[in-house]
């Protein structure tokens, strides 16, 4: 430019310009401040606009999968408390069967009550067994009936396994289904119609049978011991879920913080030094824009 | 030469003084008029006579001085740069306008935006999952993917009037062209006759230059002065303006899209540039872009979910009451996609077959719903690609315009350098026209005492 012949209108042209984009830098970081974030609108930093996209996205996701664990832990915590109780009632009948067996000190009245406490623990059992989480049996499946078990014994729900999704590709089985921890009642090898064989068998005194029964119990204690370890380890592993999924979200909304929000340190920074710039451009052009040789001639 | 002729020279000096401070007056009066370009008074020297005389010699005194023409200081070049300049800013203006409008549209990152609304939605599967006999988490997820489908059927109509709107300015430059060109035709008369008659024509053209700006900016129109010294505007090398005559256009809408159309004969005009071409650019390409990126967002999300929601051989699905699901969404387009179902029960969360003691209550079916989150193909990928792309594209478009604006600045000021008032120099101009009065004022007093001298003075001896 130099050479180029400057006129007044030029110099306030030029003037106007500066200050403008002056104010327009001062307007863009005091609408970042006000507004908290850097990005407001996508043209302002397209890739920081799709991370912030994806972020808000996986947040989300996490948010659901966390909720999602918490459901299944209750499922879990439910199986946890019907098996432990049930295999206490198991070993309840256990005591009672070996008492029933120690020949001759046994009374046909005591064996009589011994049947009948063996009964009432087969009730008891069964309401282990149609134990509810939040209206549905946990024993149950996805069984539209309100309970796993018939009062005879009988299964009324179905094979279908509930799982809950608790992150990317990975979902948690949080149901044991009633035939594989009770045993299959369709052959009559179920712990109920054990215990109704016990009963039967305390009550008309058939050692022999009963001793065959203490096997078949053993068994059951020990298939429920092994779904109780099964349910153990699932609920650490939907329980570490949650817990890491919370972090996750933290480390998750931290990341998005640092795309999405201002820097106000930074930011204030900014607007003092546009501000001190904006200032001087003012005091100049006042003083630049107003004399021309008129106010020298005469 | 005579003492007498002296005393005209002398006057001429006086009156080319006079004619000088006028039109410095004239300049520091429209130092800030838009458009003035500043003159200049050319003055020669009265010399002799081309012929020489055959019975009188002439004896090399000057005759004094004349005005010969008042100057426009204005350069061609400049004019056709800053042309063009203002042709390419009307044309990027309009279309990063359009842009950040469509952009506004789009408001994300944020917890209004579309991405949030689907997040919620899917989430609102997997809430059915974990408790697919709960009526409140079939509601809740129907009322989620409604807010959905509002959002882009009011998106979709958004885009529609931005169209209309965009349509209507094309309207109102067309006007604006044809009333500009209209006017031009009129000074091109005016000047010509101007011209012939020797009436100084400067204003009108720089009247009629500042017409030409105005079609360079709206519809890219480039001058170019005739040998008759009428000017002619070009667009796409046909003329809207050529002598006294002026063409108009008008903007045509038909199923081949829009257009700028001559009315002589409905021929379309080939606009390369100017705000017109960016607003044809905006109605015909980038708005139909957007929009059917927002159509492809629609036709997925209504595909995939009623992928997973109907029932189908091989994907048996259940509602509520155990009867086979059907479709969720209905519609093929943003305009019209709409949620099917309205009662909850019929959403169908379930893939088992309902069992003796009533429908299944299987929630894996709403789990396989709120998967389509993470589908790789999925709405969410291609709102994702809308939302980048339409940053990235608008966020050149500014940078363009801005770059373009730089460059008009400069040109603009290049011409202002040339045909500017400066205060100073006309300042200066005014002092020596002021000095060259007073200076044959003093030749006129001077030649005046010796006429005094002669006449009043001369052969008094004696008396």
């Amino acid at each position: 430019m130099d050479g180029m012949r400057i006129t007044q209108r030029m110099t306030a042209s030029r003037t106007l310009a500066g200050l403008e984009s002056n104010q327009n830098a001062l307007t863009r970081l005091q609408q970042e401040v006000s507004s908290g974030k850097v990005i407001s609108r996508p043209s302002d930093d397209p890739a920081g606009t799709v991370s912030a996209l994806q972020l808000r996205g996986e947040i989300s996701r996490q948010e659901q999968w966390a909720r999602n664990a918490t459901d299944g832990v209750g499922w879990l915590g439910t199986l946890d408390t019907a098996l432990t109780s049930a295999n206490t009632t198991l070993r309840r009948v256990r005591d009672l069967v070996v008492q029933g067996m120690s020949s001759g000190s046994n009374s046909t009245q005591s064996l009589q009550a011994l049947a009948t406490e063996v009964s009432s623990l087969r009730e008891s059992l069964l309401g282990d067994a149609n134990t509810n989480y939040l209206g549905r049996p946990v024993f149950g499946g996805a069984t539209a009936s309100a309970t796993a078990y018939s009062a005879s014994g009988g299964f009324q729900g179905d094979s279908v396994a509930v799982s809950r999704t608790v992150g990317a590709g990975s979902s948690v089985r949080v149901d044991v289904n009633g035939r594989d921890v009770f045993g299959d009642d369709s052959t009559g090898s179920d712990v109920f119609t054990l215990l109704t064989n016990i009963a039967s068998n305390l009550s008309s005194g058939n050692t022999a049978a009963l001793a065959s029964n203490l096997t078949s119990i053993d068994a059951h204690s020990s298939t429920i011991v092994t779904k109780l370890a099964d349910v153990g380890a699932r609920y650490n592993r939907i329980d570490q879920v949650r817990q890491n999924s919370d972090s996750k979200q933290l480390d998750l909304k931290s990341n998005l913080s640092g795309i999405e929000d201002v820097d106000l340190p930074k930011t204030l920074m900014n607007i003092s030094l546009q501000q001190a710039a904006y200032q001087a451009a003012l005091k100049s052009t006042a003083s630049i824009v107003q004399p021309s040789l008129v106010d020298f001639l005469r | 030469m005579s003492d007498f002729s002296t005393l005209n020279l002398a006057l001429s000096g006086l009156m080319a003084a006079r004619r000088g401070m006028d039109v410095t007056g004239q300049n520091v009066a429209n130092a800030n008029t838009a458009g003035y370009t500043r003159q200049r008074l050319v003055s020669e020297a009265i010399g002799a006579s081309t012929q020489p005389a055959v019975w009188a010699t002439y004896d090399g005194s000057n005759g004094g001085v004349r005005v010969a023409d008042v100057q426009r200081l204005r350069d061609a070049f400049q004019d056709v740069r800053s042309r063009d300049a203002h042709a390419s800013q009307g044309s990027l203006g309009a279309t990063s306008d359009a842009l950040s409008q469509i952009e506004s549209l789009f408001p994300e990152p944020s917890s209004d935006g579309l991405q949030s609304m689907l997040d919620s939605m899917w989430s609102g599967f997997s809430d059915v999952a974990n408790n697919p006999s709960d009526p409140a988490a079939r509601s809740q997820v129907i009322a989620k993917a409604n807010t959905v489908a509002t959002w882009l059927n009011q998106t979709s109509s958004s885009l529609d009037a931005l169209s209309a709107n965009n349509l209507e300015k094309l309207s109102a430059i067309a006007t604006q062209i044809n009333t500009a060109a209209e006017n031009l035709a009129g000074l091109n008369t005016a000047i010509l006759q101007g011209g012939t008659s020797g009436i100084p024509v400067n204003e009108l053209l720089d009247q009629r230059d500042k017409l030409a700006d105005t079609l360079a900016q709206l519809v890219g129109g480039q001058a170019r002065i005739d040998a008759n010294g009428t000017m002619g505007v070009y667009i796409g090398g046909a003329a809207i303006v050529r002598g006294n005559r002026a063409e108009t256009i008008s903007a045509t809408t038909d199923l081949s899209g829009t257009r700028l159309t001559w009315d002589k004969d409905a021929s379309t005009v080939t606009a390369s540039g100017g705000t017109a071409a960016g607003l044809l650019d905006t109605v015909n390409n980038i708005i139909p872009t957007w929009k059917s990126k927002l159509d492809t967002v629609a036709s997925q999300l209504i595909s995939s979910v009623n992928a997973v929601h109907a029932s189908a051989a091989g994907h048996p699905t259940y509602d509520a009451n155990g009867n086979p699901g059907g479709a969720f969404f209905t519609g093929t387009t943003a305009a019209n996609i709409a949620v099917l179902i309205s009662d909850p029960s019929l959403l169908a969360a379930s893939n088992q077959p309902p069992g003796p003691a009533g429908p299944s209550k299987d929630g894996s079916n709403a789990d396989a719903l709120s998967k389509l989150a993470l589908a790789a193909n999925g709405p969410n990928g291609t709102y994702h690609s809308i939302v980048v792309n339409l940053g990235i594209a608008t966020a050149n478009a500014n940078l363009r315009a801005t770059t373009q604006n730089n460059v008009t600045t400069q040109v603009d000021d290049a011409r202002e350098s040339t045909s500017g008032v400066s205060i100073d120099e006309e300042m200066t101009n005014l002092v020596t026209y002021q000095r060259a009065y007073e200076a044959s004022g003093r030749v006129l007093t001077a030649v005046d005492q010796l006429l005094d001298t002669l006449i009043n003075r001369t052969g008094l001896a004696g008396r």
